[in-house]
């Protein structure tokens, strides 16, 4: 009795010790880990269970001792096609392919692991954190001298701790089921260790969307949710129903985003045949080029990199929450945290580009790269755009606040709560500097044309960006929805007012240049007028800069001076 | 720098055009108790929130016993010494006042070993050792706000950033309040407070800062403004007639004016002269054969001082 005091004693004292590493698990496991809930969990998780388990036993011949029942087909019997009839050996049992059934389980018991974990996960995070922000206790937890890595560590531990109990409980017959279709315990670790990377990846993109002030509290927690399940679905989808998924196109990058893709090397493992089973092919996953090198040949590589990608956008996710949560007034990015996230992209961005020689091909993902720039690059400009009030502080204050503040050009590239215009630009420059090399080097030169499309793409971010800019100064409530409707403006009027006018890009390439894609208009334009679109667009950009400028300057004036000045023009 | 708990230098913050703080040098020394007045709008929350790095200030610096104070993960230590209560208090309505106080401990990375004292010692303080195991919900609203503050100490901060601490409560509420402040003060720590209500100020500060329209506008000890703004008041009380002390008084040179009270026997003098002149004119009163039943020095009260300033806003 005394003895099992003492052990109780020890594993409590262990677990205090543990829960003293991290306040916020503490808090989170206390305020949730409570016996109802849990029991209700574990009894969700053993009927999910019961439930799959029953589905893939159905399909077991019945027992017909009289033979009533003339043949059973089903999926586990022995033979070619998805449903072959059972076949009775020598002794009159049924053949079964057991490994099969064994394998369904194990899939199906993975795919509820990983559309629960990141839909039901996202949601609680994002759920819990605006709660917390719009009562106003996260206030507090940000006085405390905790950092940041902490409380998110915490939270992403703790919050979803009902449904991790539930998983844990699911644990040991998917790894059962994995050795019962004879994958080998070391890749159904790595496929779980992609889940938690997945995970991670998710929840911290989850905090962050919790931590951005749009306005949205309460449907924050659904959109996001929804958006994660949609993307899931819709690459899972397609994982299943097309074994011949890769296609060495850009677009090829997503599916790294997907944890089901590690599947391919599992189901490879257990040499069952793929016309049962109906998913992505190692084959073809081993045809996925990374700067025209095959890396996903083998399981630990693949695995590996899929590793990689997470990790490298997870870490992007937390430097990025680290900055947010101790200052939710600044803007998302620092401009030396955008340089380098760009730079991140656009080489792995480029890598799955450059995956054919095939001209056709290499072209068609030169725009997909294209097109995925231009979202970056609408990212940056909400990313790193200051509201009013930030800027207005910035023009009157920053010779006074900030160490570089008498440096206008150190200001505009690295300085917080500058405007934005100078670095997003520089954002594009990397972008474009990174990759015409590569034009130049894969393409035919009647293809190179390309490279105007990366150039005006570039220069139509930079207005969309001193646009934005400039309407996040105004006086106005709701700016930076002013802003946004500014940019979709400036997108999609143009193309649909040429195309409305019956302007074809083969007959009236200027004018499609000022859209936002230009490469339909580069093919057919010549030179002269590619320099005149960008002639055209530099100097709107600098019409609005002058514009800004302006209104920076009349901002950045002391009191004194605009009374000053106020006194000169009534007395002239 | 290091003898102020607080210096603040050349501390701005705008919000829309409007400058909510502007241009403050705040200096309070250690272990002051230093009250906060001004009118609604005046800046103090904004000034506060600044001091306990919830806000980020447009300009200026702030230091808190001398180290630079920044709103970022740099600081833990500076962290530890600060405690701030708003003016509203969230709580975690779903935990116990044990458990809400236990989770900031660990958040303020308490020892466990002092963790548990340090806990009974701050609800015992607070008064609330009997509603240990009360979800948060049940509390009233005074007891929320103990609740708070036991949260605001238990690290045992060396400064302390309240603000409208008593806004809301009953006097029996307030009272308790005031004697937990006091009990702070004797314990050492340096307390920012700001309140509506003057009278509990000058029972607690021993300096006061005054602000209006963003500015500092007058900051001393309060022993300081009393002599410098507060005049001297004498009550004097008689069973004669009034025609015969007010004629006593006319020839009495430190008597500036007076004026009658309710009480039609009692009379307020505003008087110019110091102790000495106060026991000369009681002593010339009495060999003037004045009935006198009362004779009482007091003070103009920091309310009258506030609005004798002319800070006559609505609050």
């Amino acid at each position: 009795m005394k003895q099992n005091i003492q052990v109780f004693q020890r594993s409590s004292s262990l677990w205090e010790k543990f829960l003293d590493l991290n306040p916020q698990l503490f808090r989170e496991i206390q305020g949730r880990l409570k016996t109802r809930n849990v029991v209700i969990s574990a009894a969700i998780s053993v009927i999910t269970q019961f439930m799959i388990t029953i589905c893939c036993l159905g399909e077991l011949p019945q027992s017909d001792p009289k033979q009533l029942l003339g043949i059973q087909y089903g999926r586990y019997a022995m033979g070619s096609g998805y449903n072959p009839a059972y076949t009775k050996d020598m002794l009159g049992e049924w053949v079964i392919n057991w490994q099969l059934l064994w394998l369904d389980l194990f899939m199906a018991l993975s795919m509820v692991s990983i559309f629960t974990l990141l839909i039901v996960g996202t949601y609680m995070l994002i759920a819990d954190t605006v709660k917390e922000e719009s009562r106003g206790t996260l206030n507090f937890i940000r006085l405390t001298p905790q950092s940041a890595d902490s409380i998110f560590l915490g939270k992403i531990l703790g919050v979803p701790i009902l449904l991790y109990v539930a998983i844990l409980l699911l644990l040991p017959l998917h790894t059962i089921s994995g050795l019962g279709a004879h994958i080998p315990l070391t890749l159904i670790m790595g496929f779980d260790g992609v889940i938690v990377a997945s995970c991670a990846f998710c929840y911290s993109l989850a905090l962050l969307w919790s931590l951005m002030n749009l306005g949205l509290s309460g449907f924050k927690p659904w959109l996001a949710s929804g958006l994660v399940g949609s993307v899931l679905l819709l690459l899972t989808v397609t994982v299943f129903n097309n074994s011949n998924l890769i296609s060495n196109g850009t677009w090829d990058w997503l599916f790294l985003f997907n944890p089901t893709l590690v599947l391919a090397y599992l189901i490879d493992a257990t040499y069952l045949s793929l016309d049962k089973i109906d998913f992505l092919s190692v084959e073809n996953l081993k045809e996925l080029l990374f700067y025209g090198q095959a890396l996903w040949t083998k399981a630990s590589f693949g695995i590996g990199f899929i590793l990689f990608n997470f990790s490298v956008w997870t870490y992007w996710c937390w430097s990025v929450l680290r900055r947010r949560f101790h200052n939710p007034d600044r803007t998302l990015f620092s401009k030396t945290q955008s340089y380098w996230i760009t730079a991140w992209f656009v080489v792995i961005g480029l890598g799955f580009t450059l995956q054919n020689n095939k001209s056709y091909s290499a072209t068609d993902n030169f725009i997909f790269l294209q097109m995925c720039l231009c979202m970056l690059g609408l990212a940056l400009i909400a990313a790193l755009s200051p509201h009013r009030q930030t800027l207005y502080d910035w023009a009157r204050y920053r010779h006074q606040t900030h160490e570089n503040g008498n440096i206008l050009w150190k200001e505009l590239v690295f300085g917080e709560n500058s405007p934005s215009v100078i670095a997003v630009a520089i954002n594009m420059a990397i972008a474009v500097i990174y990759i015409a090399p590569s034009i130049f080097l894969i393409l035919e030169p009647k293809d190179r044309y390309i490279l105007w499309g990366f150039v005006l793409s570039g220069f139509s971010i930079l207005l969309y960006a001193l646009v934005a800019q400039l309407v996040l100064t105004l006086k106005t409530r709701k700016r930076a929805i002013w802003s946004a409707i500014s940019v979709i403006n400036l997108i999609i009027i143009p193309p649909l007012c040429l195309g409305f006018a019956d302007v074809i890009p083969k007959k009236e390439p200027l004018l499609w240049l000022f859209s936002f894609l230009p490469t339909v208009a580069t093919e057919y334009a010549t030179l002269s007028t590619v320099m005149l679109a960008i002639l055209g667009q530099v100097v709107a950009a600098s019409l609005i800069g002058l514009q800004m400028t302006r209104k920076l300057k009349q901002a950045g004036r002391s009191e004194t001076k605009m009374l000053f000045d106020r006194n000169q023009a009534i007395s002239s | 720098m290091n003898d102020w708990a607080i210096a603040t230098y050349g501390l701005t913050k705008r919000f829309e055009g409007h400058i909510a703080v502007n241009e403050i040098d705040l200096k309070i020394k250690s272990g002051e108790v230093y009250g906060l007045i001004g009118p609604n709008g005046a800046g103090k929350t904004t000034l506060i929130r600044m001091l306990a790095a919830a806000e980020e200030p447009t300009k200026g610096e702030i230091y808190i016993n001398g180290d630079r104070l920044l709103r970022d993960d740099s600081n833990p230590l500076q962290k530890k010494r600060l405690g701030y209560l708003p003016d509203d208090f969230p709580l975690y309505d779903d935990l116990t006042v044990w458990d809400y106080l236990e989770y900031f401990a660990r958040l303020y990375n308490l020892n466990p070993s002092v963790r548990r004292r340090r806990l009974q010692e701050v609800l015992e303080l607070v008064q609330l050792e009997n509603k240990r195991k009360s979800i948060i919900s049940t509390l009233s609203r005074g007891m929320k706000q103990r609740l708070s503050l036991a949260r605001t100490i238990i690290h045992e901060p060396i400064l302390l950033l309240l603000d409208e601490p008593v806004s809301g409560l009953d006097p029996l509420a307030r009272q308790q309040f005031r004697q937990i402040i006091k009990i702070l003060q004797e314990a050492g720590m340096t307390i920012l407070i700001s309140s509506h209500v003057l009278s509990d100020l000058a029972e607690l500060c021993t300096s006061v800062g005054i602000m209006e329209l963003g500015f500092l506008v007058e900051s001393a000890s309060l022993s300081e403004l009393y002599q410098r703004l507060s005049r001297q008041q004498i009550i004097l009380g008689t069973l004669g007639k009034m025609e015969i002390l007010q004629q006593a008084l006319r020839q009495n040179a430190f008597v500036e004016t007076w004026e009658m009270m309710p009480e039609r026997d009692r009379l307020k003098v505003n008087f110019t002269g110091e102790k000495q002149d106060c026991a000369d004119l009681l002593r010339s009163l009495i060999l003037a054969d004045i009935p006198l039943t009362e004779f009482h020095c007091i003070q103009e009260d920091l309310e009258t001082i506030f609005l004798k300033l002319g800070h006559q806003q609505a609050s």
